[in-house]
């Protein structure tokens, strides 16, 4: 039974079930699968496709489809993890967002589906994100990166913002700062005090594996 | 009186009629049920009052199908922009077809092609140039941001750059209230800039954008509702549904104008982009873009009220053959199927670059669309049916006629920046290319063209105008 659902999950996942994800993700906790096999189960599904897509083979469609499913299932087996008193493996928590005033957010869901498939746990504020909803969230999650994007000038201003106020807790050398956006450059990123900049999803994750690097 | 652009006698349909209908009654379903979310507290109740039905806690807004159509009938079927003088206003709306600038981020180095911040030097260059070119009709800004201009500042500040070196009349934009300013400059020189306003995909306006359109409105100026799809990411990826999408957005807003202020200007932007699946970049080159601003055209010619199109510009980085080639067939087939402004002179790299020496080329492009336009000039001396008898076969000929003498100059078009000429006198002449010719004009309009419209007065308001605005922006930076 275990295996059968364990192969599910991953199914769902290549398949872009977002149903069939939660259905056995329910299914696995009721029988009392080991929940970080669940995990494995989901993040291999999403390493095939990711492959596929590295290879030309599946697109961007496919891509955030599988991101989907996984995403629909997640939860439940976070749940069961937390109740069981383990924790879950992951390469790192990034907090993710677009900063206050910027609505922009094709690349950064970009950047979040690749961390994501990457085995990066992304929690992703959206868009129009204030400084202090940064903080928070990753303080609450003890995030390892923060990931700010900006599209306009005016907006790059936020991320300075956003940096000078993790200055302000306190906490600005326990997570890293990484920024990206149609108008960030490297030089901007120096200037502001990022700890990385890249202009490319793709390079995200090089990027988030780095500063993850213990 | 006036900039006249190009007559479109026979538009192209690309959709048939019932294909029209039943993207328009896609969109009143949509616009019915789903509604459209309008974080403004002011729209809401204005919109409430006007008989829509609007859940406040969702700030979410559904029309009635009746109030979409009335607020189309409403909007003018022309709007008239205007110019420092009468002779320079631009009369929006069918059958006419106007060309105006693209705008963007940055511009190119002359010499190296690279892509470079614009100093202030580069907004006057570029405001001379499109003043100068002759199928330029409509300024549309210069580049959206200046080496040592507060971001702020930047929609104002390239106004006042416009309004100081050119003649012609403008469309403008605003963001986060930085309009304001712009619309005091054009009260005291008393021009009327359309004011750009965009929803953001699917289905949502933000608050400063309808404040923006609320400023423009107040002042009496057209306005121009748009939005930017991005195909597959920010709506569907069939061409239809974006459509069906982009009008909801777009006559949401109109609803809102119209019932603000009926009979105010309006001129809808369409702007469709296809999201590369490889990459999630977005294809501004893209022939989908292409087809479907046709249909867009088409959609909006039948509800008779004016359209433009913006950022018809290429993917390419520099003015090769990708940056020829996918301009001219979305210039070409924009103006065929009734686009009454085609914003994308000087385009070079999506909305990211443009250039002064792309948009001389562009004048020749526009031109030459123009020229196929015109068609055909059909009447009794053209038919030459009675010099054809008079001929006859060979040994006639035509070239020593009175008919060619009078008429070449009329029939055919003499290109400024083509290379029409044999192997060894292209040689001999350096071998040069249309960029080298494009280059070699812009250097004489920049030593040559000075318009200065404005008097003493008005030149010292708008820049005390200027002066309240980066005071403001400083302040609140502090
Ligand atoms: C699509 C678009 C929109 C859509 C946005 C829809 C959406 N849901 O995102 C709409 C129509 C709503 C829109 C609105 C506006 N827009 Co806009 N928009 C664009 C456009 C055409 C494409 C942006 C895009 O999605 N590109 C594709 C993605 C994949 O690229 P990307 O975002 O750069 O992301 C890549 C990298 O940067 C990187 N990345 C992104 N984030 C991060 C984060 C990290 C940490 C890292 C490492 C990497 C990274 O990864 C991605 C993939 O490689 C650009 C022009 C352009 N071509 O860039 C203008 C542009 C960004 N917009 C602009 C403007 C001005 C506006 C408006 C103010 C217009 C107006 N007057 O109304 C409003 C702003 C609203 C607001 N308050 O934010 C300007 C900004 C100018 C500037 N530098 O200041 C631009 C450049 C256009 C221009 N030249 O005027 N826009």
């Amino acid at each position: 039974m275990s295996n059968e659902i364990l192969e599910s999950l991953k199914k769902a996942v290549i398949e872009y079930n977002n149903e069939a994800a939660t259905r056995w993700a329910r299914k696995a906790v009721e029988e009392g699968v080991d929940p970080i096999k669940a995990v494995d189960a989901l993040t291999k599904g999403i390493r095939q496709v990711g492959d596929g897509f590295s290879q030309g083979e599946l697109w961007l469609p496919e891509l955030v489809g599988a991101a989907d499913a996984m995403k629909s299932a997640m939860p439940i087996i976070e749940e069961e993890i937390k109740r069981r008193g383990k924790k879950r493996e992951t390469a790192g928590v990034i907090v993710l967002g677009t900063v206050k005033g910027d609505i922009h957010d094709i690349g950064k869901n970009l950047v979040a589906t690749f961390l994501t498939i990457d085995g990066f746990n992304v929690i992703d504020l959206g868009v129009d994100v204030a400084a202090e909803k940064f903080i928070k969230a990753v303080k609450k999650h003890k995030a390892d990166i923060l990931a700010l994007s900006a599209l306009m000038t005016m907006t790059g201003q936020e991320q300075r913002k956003t940096i000078d106020a993790l200055k302000k807790e306190g906490i600005k050398d326990k997570v890293k700062v990484m920024i990206g956006g149609g108008a960030i450059t490297q030089g901007f990123a120096d200037d502001i005090g990022a700890d990385a900049y890249d202009p490319t999803a793709v390079g995200a994750v090089k990027l988030a594996r780095r500063l993850t690097r213990k | 009186m006036g900039l006249k652009g190009y007559v479109v006698k026979r538009p192209l349909d690309i959709l048939t009629e019932e294909e029209v209908k039943r993207i328009h009654y896609g969109t009143l379903e949509v616009m019915a049920k789903t509604g459209v979310v309008f974080h403004h507290k002011k729209a809401l109740e204005i919109l409430g009052d006007a008989g829509c039905d609007v859940d406040r806690e969702k700030e979410l807004v559904r029309f009635p199908n009746y109030l979409v159509e009335e607020s189309l009938r409403k909007c003018p079927r022309r709007v008239l922009l205007k110019g420092m003088t009468p002779e320079y206003d631009v009369a929006v709306g069918d059958p006419y077809v106007h060309f105006a600038s693209c705008i963007a981020m940055d511009t190119l180095d002359l010499e190296t092609m690279d892509r470079k911040i614009p100093t202030m030097q580069d907004h006057i260059n570029m405001a001379k140039v499109l003043d100068y070119l002759d199928e330029v009709h409509l300024h549309y800004g210069q580049y959206v941001r200046a080496e040592g201009v507060a971001d702020m500042c930047i929609h104002p500040q390239r106004f006042n750059i416009t309004v100081k070196h050119a003649l012609k009349p403008s469309i403008t934009a605003g963001v986060f209230g930085n309009e304001v300013w712009l619309i005091k400059m054009a009260q005291v020189v008393g021009q009327n800039p359309a004011g750009h306003a965009q929803c953001s995909p699917p289905l949502t306006w933000s608050t400063d954008k309808i404040d923006c359109m609320l400023h423009y409105i107040d002042a009496g100026f057209p306005i121009l509702p748009g939005t930017g799809l991005a195909t597959g990411m920010t709506s569907p990826v069939t061409l239809a549904g974006a459509l069906v999408q982009q009008q909801a957005e777009i006559l949401s807003g109109i609803v809102l104008a119209q019932t603000v202020k009926p009979g105010i200007g309006v001129i809808v932007k369409g702007r469709i982009e296809p999201a590369d699946m490889r990459t999630g970049m977005i294809a501004e080159g893209g022939v989908e873009k292409v087809i479907a601003d046709a249909a867009w055209n088409q959609i909006w010619r039948w509800y008779q009220v004016p359209r433009w199109h913006t950022v018809v510009s290429t993917d390419s980085k520099v003015p090769d053959y990708q940056c020829g080639m996918e301009k001219a067939l979305h210039f070409l087939l924009s103006a065929l199927t009734g686009s009454n402004i085609i914003a994308g002179i000087g385009g070079v790299y999506d909305e990211i670059t443009v250039s002064p020496v792309v948009a001389i080329m562009d004048n020749e492009l526009a031109r030459r669309i123009g020229k196929m336009i015109d068609g055909v000039n059909v009447n009794e001396e053209t038919l030459a049916v009675d010099l054809i008898n008079k001929v006859g076969p060979i040994p006639g000929q035509f070239l020593s006629t009175e008919h060619t003498r009078k008429l070449w100059k009329s029939e055919l078009l003499i290109p400024a920046l083509a290379d029409r000429m044999g192997y060894s006198e292209w040689v001999g002449g350096g071998k040069k290319t249309s960029l080298d010719y494009a280059k070699e004009k812009y250097e004489e309009i920049i030593a040559t063209y000075n318009p200065s419209p404005l008097s003493e007065d008005k030149e010292k308001a708008i820049d005390e105008i200027m002066e309240e605005a980066r005071k403001f922006y400083k302040s609140k930076e502090s």
